[in-house]
């Protein structure tokens, strides 16, 4: 067996206890929500809401925020999933995938990224959400 | 490096920047408002009641040109339980309607307005120009990075506000390289459109007043988040302030999930029902208060507005536009009595802070320096609204109208799992604070 593997791959079972081996505790747990009679309520889909705000999207090079999924492997809490309003933080396969384009620029993701991974900046001049409400 | 013919630099279009650059051109300084939005307000959110007369001080006439939504006439203050239970003090006076305390607004269309009154006033304006950095030489703030260049200035006003990436970059913030999770909350908002005539008849306030709603929302998940309704012209304004470090924790729910929550609970959705989602957006909410306050100046450099800290909460209001307003006229001020002395150093834009003093700003704050601890306790969400529930359903049983009051209390505090110690406790800590 080794010493590695991807976090979200299933590991063939090879040993007799589960505790034998190596540890690997980089992958974020998600525990379950107690029950709550909020969580049944019919929530309609952040990608829709954000359909509403007009977005000036820039080239992926220059993508205001970044994200480093290696740090986000070590990270034990993954708040920014929950703190995001506009749902940009998504572990997809087990690793962190951060969708720039429909960040609303408040800035939550970077206060409560502790381990480093987000390094924040205001979108080039002309770029990101304009609001007509606000 | 271009030697510019600012005699000061305002970052931020907002309610701070814009007051400071109106009154610094009414004084007769030479001074360069940078807004990064494309147009003024672009980039800019609250909840959206602006309290108070403060923009007089800078814009007289302010009412009469302003694009502002609606007065508010008619303040509700409430619980709601998670399982649907509403308790709400509501309070309307048609005295409010001419006698005006506060007005809703939208931060699209006010700070549009308001940042072609800084050009009225003779200042030069710049939007859609990202300010990177602040420029130092020997320690000193001497300017403004945009593009890789450098713009200098005798002095530079950071308004840039509560996501402040300035006082960050600044070095601002006591050392901080981050903003702090215990010093913010998260405001997330709808704004949804209603024909004016079916908003005037279901909030009651006719064509000339309306509503400004806060409720805590009951909650036995750990979540801390007070929401919030207010009517605007023909639209409303419905979000959640969320407490972040709460968030933690919190298996897969999200804040959007919060705000969403919010609005279906029976009391708003009855209010909300037919209203069409024309803009959703987030903001943070600087309200660590007293202790909080960034750097508020050094050589070469004030902090004002929310980049400072300056949005006040006591359970009651919670006010950041006016603190804008009021910090961004002690920072022009304090720049007037620099030029003046023809000084820029700390040593005297301290005497920023001797006009926050007199202003009032930092008498307000201090007074009420413990207010968060009592706002975000985790029994305001976690108890009360059910609580408060619980006395009135036992109080209305047919049984109810024959026992004393305080068995109806005893009984729901068992209902909610209060302790008597918890009641005095929170009663004394409220009393204290509040």
């Amino acid at each position: 067996m080794s010493a590695t593997h991807a976090p979200g791959t299933p590991k063939a079972p090879s040993h007799a206890d589960p505790l034998d081996g190596p540890t690997t505790d980089t992958k974020p747990r998600r525990v379950a929500l107690p029950e709550s009679p909020l969580s049944k309520l019919p929530v309609m889909n952040v990608k829709a809401r954000l359909g509403a705000a007009k977005f000036v999207t820039d080239a992926h090079e220059f993508q205001h925020i970044t994200v480093d999924p290696d740090i986000c492997e070590t990270c034990p809490h993954t708040m920014c999933i929950n703190a995001c309003p506009a749902k940009c933080f998504e572990f997809v396969s087990g690793r962190m995938q951060f969708t720039y384009e429909d960040c609303v620029e408040c800035g939550t993701c970077d206060i409560v990224c502790t381990p480093g991974s987000v390094k924040w900046n205001n979108p080039r001049a002309s770029f990101g959400v304009n609001y007509r409400y606000g | 490096m271009t030697q510019s013919p600012f005699q000061c630099i305002v970052v931020g279009g907002g309610f701070a920047g814009c007051s400071a650059a109106i009154r610094l051109a009414q004084k007769g300084v030479k001074v360069l408002l940078v807004e990064r939005g494309d147009e003024g307000g672009a980039k800019n959110l609250s909840g959206g009641i602006l309290w108070g007369n403060d923009l007089a001080r800078v814009l007289p006439d302010w009412k009469a040109t302003a694009p502002i939504e609606r007065p508010v006439s008619n303040k509700k203050v409430g619980f709601l339980g998670e399982k649907g239970s509403s308790f709400v003090i509501d309070y309307a006076d048609p005295a409010l309607k001419t006698d005006t305390v506060g007005y809703a607004v939208l931060r699209a269309r006010t700070d549009k307005w308001l940042l072609e009154q800084v050009k009225k006033a003779g200042a030069t304006v710049i939007a859609g120009v990202n300010v990177e950095g602040l420029h130092k030489s020997n320690g000193r703030v001497v300017g403004v990075i945009q593009g890789g260049e450098v713009t200098t200035a005798d002095v530079v006003i950071v308004a840039d506000g509560a996501n402040s990436r300035l006082t960050l970059q600044g070095d601002l913030r006591h050392g901080e390289r981050k903003l702090d999770m215990d010093h913010y909350a998260l405001g997330v908002k709808e704004v949804l459109k209603l024909p004016k005539a079916t908003l005037e008849e279901r909030f009651g306030c006719g064509t000339d007043g309306g509503m400004a709603a806060e409720f805590v929302l009951g909650r036995s998940d750990g979540v801390l988040a007070g929401g919030f309704l207010y009517t605007n012209n023909d639209t409303l304004s419905l979000g959640v302030v969320i407490n972040l470090p709460s968030m933690k924790n919190q298996g897969e729910l999200t804040t959007h999930d919060v705000v969403e929550q919010f609005r279906l609970h029976p009391y708003i959705q009855s209010l909300v029902k037919g209203a069409e989602l024309v803009e959703y957006g987030a903001h943070l909410v600087p309200e660590g208060g007293y202790q909080a306050f960034s750097e508020l100046y050094a050589d070469g450099v004030l902090v004002a507005g929310d980049a400072a800290g300056f949005c006040f909460s006591n359970g009651i209001v919670i006010q950041g536009m006016n603190y804008a307003v009021r910090s961004g006229i002690c920072a022009a001020y304090a720049v007037v009595h620099a030029i003046a002395k023809k000084d820029f150093s700390a040593v005297t834009l301290q005497q920023y802070e001797r006009l926050l003093e007199k202003d009032g700003i930092l008498g307000d704050f201090r007074e009420f320096k413990s207010v968060s601890k009592v706002l975000w306790n985790p029994r305001m969400f976690q108890k009360y609204p059910d609580f408060l529930a619980a006395i009135f359903r036992n109080l209305l049983k047919a049984e109810g109208p024959k026992r004393k009051m305080k068995h109806h209390v005893f009984s729901a505090m068992k209902d909610a799992g209060l302790s008597k110690k918890d009641l005095a406790m929170d009663g004394l800590a409220a009393g204290m604070n509040l």
